[in-house]
């Protein structure tokens, strides 16, 4: 029995740009999407009343650095803008707010953007002798002076540990990027497609931070993505189908991230999980694809057995079945996620969500798509302790 | 670069990103420079923490820290987790790669990472073996940084 604000919200409306974006800004490029999402709905410039901003604030992500914003840029007569995300986190809680204004009447339309040009800064960077993202300084971060310099300083753990407690392989974890860039291969959108790659080629590819390879680790990306969020009764009219909001959840678990070893071989999954399954009254099986965050190739180890399509330690053996590339039991990052389509936070999850869900996928497509499940993941990266927090979304073809 | 004991004097300029010492942790690092490697620690039920925290145990509802405070630890511990970077982010790095980044299990139970001593070629290998705190002191830069040795080999 799902909740009854269940399907009471639906996304009407998508923009998506990808590529390397040289010399154009990040308030320019959601400015783009936005219109393009408007667009995208049938709607009008003049239709949107609630902007939200969803940027990576946290652990990895971006200082608010920034005096001007995209809602200007757009010219929207909007009520409200403010910015939101933690980390690799966004697309979920940016959802839940902007619902808190709709459900308040506070607006009709609200449009929600995420962009980032962490790719071209990251070829700045590069210039002055780093490596990887351009950020490296933050405020609280405990290991950089011991040279915990990216995230996959820390995240990496994370796999070693679960290679060295279940004996997971490293072709076990390559066997994860081979799956999603099978899928790559079949959205032109994606950074690698054209670019097919098998298990030799992981194994052959560098080792980056040991025991993560070059081809374990996502793409460090340019672009920016919108999406319409509005009401079940204003959706029915609109230019495109309506994807229904049907569960969302979430967990935290910072007050233990430094004291409850767990957070090394399980994520923050299980209240984020529950509550989003039991708000769209489903079960695992109901759930037609999975779109999780997958920074780096462990975290999709660790929702496949922390969500429970496999039990605890038997992750590596499901992913090397084949079960989550194409025609594999439950399809995962069917885009080809951040590991082989691009890194937009989790709206690279949600963006490929709400395609699925519209049955705009091509040759792609899970068939008979009606329950997607997105993910997001983030918080302030302080090793020891890992991300502390995660997010559930579920989104469906029909309203409960 | 000189070596006592545990203590590593290193009479370079540090290149390399500068710990955050702020407030909240002055007083962890200033028990580095005596060369003692604090935890915090529950008065009450005597639980060991990170750095600063409330006790996730007793119910301390006094003001914050009223009922902890900082204590020396043993310094041993295990490797609960273990990477190697082959790649240099920051240029400062450059010299120390390959180096192995580890979080250790303190014996007190809280997990700490730092940058092992030892050159390891399998950080799976490494999870579990036995390692003690090394004080590496940065007297021309006023710190002092936590690193951890193999022992027992």
């Amino acid at each position: 029995m799902a909740h009854p604000n269940s399907g009471k919200y639906a996304i009407v409306g998508l923009g998506v740009i990808a590529g390397p974006q040289p010399g154009r800004s990040e308030r320019v490029l959601a400015a783009e999407a936005a219109r393009l999402a408007i667009e995208d709905a049938g709607l009008k410039r003049s239709d949107i009343d609630g902007a939200v901003d969803m940027r990576g604030t946290g652990g990895g992500g971006n200082k608010p650095d920034y005096t001007d914003a995209f809602p200007r840029v757009l010219g929207i007569n909007n009520n409200f803008y403010f910015v939101t995300g933690r980390g690799g986190a966004l697309a979920g809680l940016g959802l839940t707010q902007a619902i808190g204004f709709l459900e308040q009447g506070i607006a009709n339309y609200v449009v929600l953007a995420g962009s980032r040009i962490d790719y071209s800064r990251s070829l700045e960077s590069k210039k002055k002798g780093h490596r990887g993202m351009a950020v490296v300084e933050k405020e609280g971060y405990w290991g950089k002076a011991s040279g915990d310099l990216r995230a996959v300083s820390h995240h990496s753990w994370m796999a070693a540990r679960h290679m060295a407690v279940y004996g997971t392989t490293s072709r076990q974890i390559g066997m994860i990027n081979v799956q999603q860039r099978a899928w790559a291969q079949m959205n032109p959108e994606a950074r690698m497609y054209g670019r097919p790659m098998t298990i030799e080629d992981h194994q052959a590819s560098p080792i980056v931070v040991d025991p993560y390879r070059l081809l374990d680790i996502c793409q460090i990306s340019d672009g920016a993505i919108a999406f319409i969020l509005t009401t079940k009764e204003r959706a029915k009219d609109l230019r495109k189908p309506p994807v229904y909001v049907l569960g969302q959840g979430y967990s935290e678990v910072s007050s233990t991230l430094w004291f409850d070893n767990k957070h090394f071989e399980y994520m923050a999954i299980q209240r984020a999980r529950d509550h989003a399954f039991k708000m769209a009254g489903i079960t695992l099986k109901d759930i037609d694809c999975a779109q999780f965050y997958d920074c780096f190739a462990g975290e999709v180890l660790f929702q496949l057995e922390d969500y429970g399509w496999c039990a605890k330690g038997e992750g590596g053996p499901f992913i090397e079945s084949g079960a989550i590339g194409p025609g594999g039991s439950i399809p995962v990052n069917t885009s080809g996620g951040l590991l082989s389509c691009y890194h937009q936070g989790d709206l690279t999850g949600m963006a490929e969500a709400i395609r699925q869900v519209r049955g705009e996928c091509g040759p792609r497509q899970v068939k008979d798509c009606d329950i997607v499940l997105q993910t997001g993941h983030g918080g302030e990266l302080l090793s020891p302790g890992m991300c502390s927090i995660h997010t559930t979304t579920i989104l469906g073809r029909t309203p409960n | 670069m000189t070596t006592q004991d545990n203590v590593i004097t290193v009479d370079a300029e540090w290149k390399k990103p500068f710990p955050n010492i702020d407030n909240d942790t002055r007083e962890f690092w200033e028990g580095l420079s005596r060369h003692e490697l604090l935890l915090w620690r529950c008065k009450c039920c005597r639980t060991w923490y990170w750095p600063k925290a409330f006790c996730n145990k007793c119910d301390n509802y006094g003001a914050f820290g009223s009922n902890m405070g900082w204590e020396n630890s043993s310094g041993k511990g295990k490797i609960f987790s273990c990477n190697v970077h082959h790649m240099a982010f920051h240029p400062g790095f450059r010299d120390d790669i390959p180096y192995a980044y580890a979080v250790v299990q303190t014996e007190e139970g809280p997990l700490i990472s730092a940058m092992l001593i030892d050159k390891i070629s399998d950080p799976i290998g490494s999870v579990g073996s036995p390692v003690e705190v090394v004080f590496e002191d940065h007297p021309k830069d006023g710190f002092t940084l936590p690193r951890f040795r193999l022992v027992g080999r």
